[in-house]
């Protein structure tokens, strides 16, 4: 997780989450708890934002999966936006963008 | 190996795309269950690993309790069901789960567990969709449950296969940790068994020594005039058996023989011990007695330590080959024998005597430089030396040195001059080389 890190901006009722690094286990858990703080917080749209990510492993795959689940469950909407090619082809084979929008800029937030 | 990047995994080769992610995800995997610790959170690691490579939003991985056959769940994802909750196995499903050799759709008939799955309210719960029984050998270590995929899409040939090998893969985890623990609790009684060994024998050995000191005491106590020799004799004979860098056993064997060394005076007569004029050839002759006694007693014991009997019976014997009671010449003398004659003959120096009062220090080390290469082993003498002067040293700086050699004299013997005379003694006697010995096991 030492090569993860993130930022996060609020505006208008949304959150837009840059990450930066591998995607596994740690770096997951941890975006994990950040969308439940902002959910608790009343944030509902979500933005992702994976550019500087180029990996994401199978957990991390797992890990996103459980994120939309829980803004799914409070009626929110979580958007994911410029995934790598590798990692947009990843998440079409997962079938993740079936339940979350990629956004192909970062401009939806 | 990162493999997402490699050439030749372009764009458009969906099937080679995933099938890299499959390659990375079990080269994760192996390295996370080859891990020994934090298994608990490993196995959680490995649950998702393989729900993400599915991919499924609900899963469960639970380990088979070897009491009781019961299911425990050990990670979950996307699940009220949280780690520790147990479900029934009964031994039926249980066999029926090990006959499988592929994931198993619980909507399908399957003889031996749609019954039982149909009572398991918990994997209702989970959304259960598929079981992978973890299976090592022929013994069922858990099951892995999965809900629906999470592309919608039903489960195909390929994800069948690859969730099989990655339970296999876990299973083969969970049993090496099992076998790690196994050993672990193994190690650990066996270390606490050695420890409570080593314990007790201690507590023998002190027991041990205890009566063998107690038994010197009382030899001693047949004449007044040497009572504590024992005692004093075993502490400077142990003292140049260290500095000579002795064996331990024969350190212990030294330390018993010097305690029981007088144990044949016992036959000798009250009056001449404790006679005050000049003993005639007789009595000298009943005192050259005293070690073959004290050998016929102690070589019917069998002591824990060598020649504990031998060295009693020889430590009157002097290196020229003019003492008693064989006259053993320096070739045929134990390093035992030599240590315990010095020790025995400066105790006696330093120790009144019914016909004359104790020698100083310092005419006591006089006394052993006449005797050395006569009486004395000139190589005992240098280590007896070194202790000695370790001691007087000591006691001149003031620091609280244990006396072994000094023992009872020490306050009326410790000069810079004593210091003095020791070293002239040490330079004549040459450098000596100490022995090594591989520590006892």
């Amino acid at each position: 997780m030492a090569n993860f890190s993130f930022t996060t901006a609020v505006a208008d009722g949304g959150a837009e989450i840059r990450t930066r690094g591998y995607l596994s286990r740690a770096a997951g858990e941890l975006l994990e708890s950040e969308i439940v703080r902002l959910l608790g917080a009343g944030v509902l749209r979500f933005v992702v934002n994976l550019r500087d990510t180029d990996l994401i492993n199978s957990v991390g795959i797992s890990i996103l999966i459980g994120v939309i689940e829980r803004v799914r469950e409070r009626g929110g909407e979580l958007s994911f936006a410029e995934l790598t090619p590798v990692n947009e082809e990843i998440f079409r084979i997962m079938g993740l963008q079936r339940h979350a929008r990629v956004l192909r800029s970062d401009a939806g937030a | 190996m990162n493999v997402h990047g490699l050439p030749g995994a372009g764009q458009g080769v969906p099937e080679l795309r995933k099938l890299m992610f499959n390659i990375s995800t079990m080269e994760e995997l192996g390295e996370v269950l080859s891990s020994r610790d934090h298994f608990r959170e490993n196995l959680q690691t490995a649950l998702l690993s393989l729900m993400g490579s599915v991919p499924v939003a609900r899963g469960a991985l639970l380990l088979r309790d070897r009491d009781s056959g019961d299911l425990v769940i050990a990670a979950t994802r996307g699940t009220a069901a949280r780690p520790g909750l147990r479900i029934a196995l009964p031994d039926e499903a249980a066999r029926a789960l090990l006959r499988c050799r592929r994931p198993l759709s619980v909507n399908r008939q399957l003889p031996g567990l749609s019954g039982w799955i149909r009572r398991a309210a918990v994997l209702r719960e989970m959304g259960t969709e598929l079981l992978a029984p973890l299976r090592f050998k022929d013994e069922l270590v858990g099951v892995v449950v999965l809900g629906l995929k999470y592309n919608e899409e039903v489960y195909n040939a390929g994800d069948l296969e690859l969730i099989m090998v990655m339970a296999n893969f876990i299973a083969l985890g969970v049993h090496n940790q099992e076998l790690f623990k196994n050993l672990e609790t193994t190690n650990t009684a066996l270390r606490r068994k050695v420890a409570e060994n080593r314990r007790l024998y201690r507590n023998l050995e002190s027991i041990y020594g205890d009566t063998v000191r107690a038994l010197g005491a009382a030899i001693d106590a047949k004449d007044p005039y040497t009572r504590g020799h024992s005692d004093r004799v075993a502490r400077i004979a142990v003292a140049i058996g260290r500095a000579l860098g002795l064996p331990e056993r024969e350190i212990n064997a030294l330390r018993v023989a010097s305690h029981l060394h007088d144990i044949g005076k016992i036959a000798v007569d009250n009056s001449i011990l404790l006679k005050v004029g000049r003993l005639d050839a007789q009595e000298i002759t009943q005192i050259h007695r005293h070690p073959s006694v004290s050998y016929d007693i102690l070589s019917n014991i069998a002591f824990p330590y060598p020649d504990v009997a031998l060295i009693a019976r020889h430590h009157h014997e002097w290196v020229d080959g003019s003492g008693y009671p064989d006259r053993l010449g320096p070739n045929d003398l134990l390093p035992g024998m030599k240590i315990i004659c010095l020790a025995d003959s400066f105790d006696a120096m330093t120790s009144d005597r019914p016909y004359r009062p104790a020698l100083r220090l310092k005419d006591a080390i006089g006394r052993i430089r006449k005797g050395v290469r006569a009486q004395f082993d000139p190589r005992v003498t240098r280590a007896f030396l070194e202790v000695l002067r370790g001691e007087v040293r000591g006691e001149v700086r003031g620091e609280a040195v244990q006396p072994q050699i000094l023992c009872g004299l020490e306050k009326r013997s410790s000069t810079p001059a004593v210091i003095g005379n020791i070293e002239r003694f040490m330079r004549e006697l040459g450098p000596f080389a100490r022995e090594r010995h591989a520590p006892a096991p």
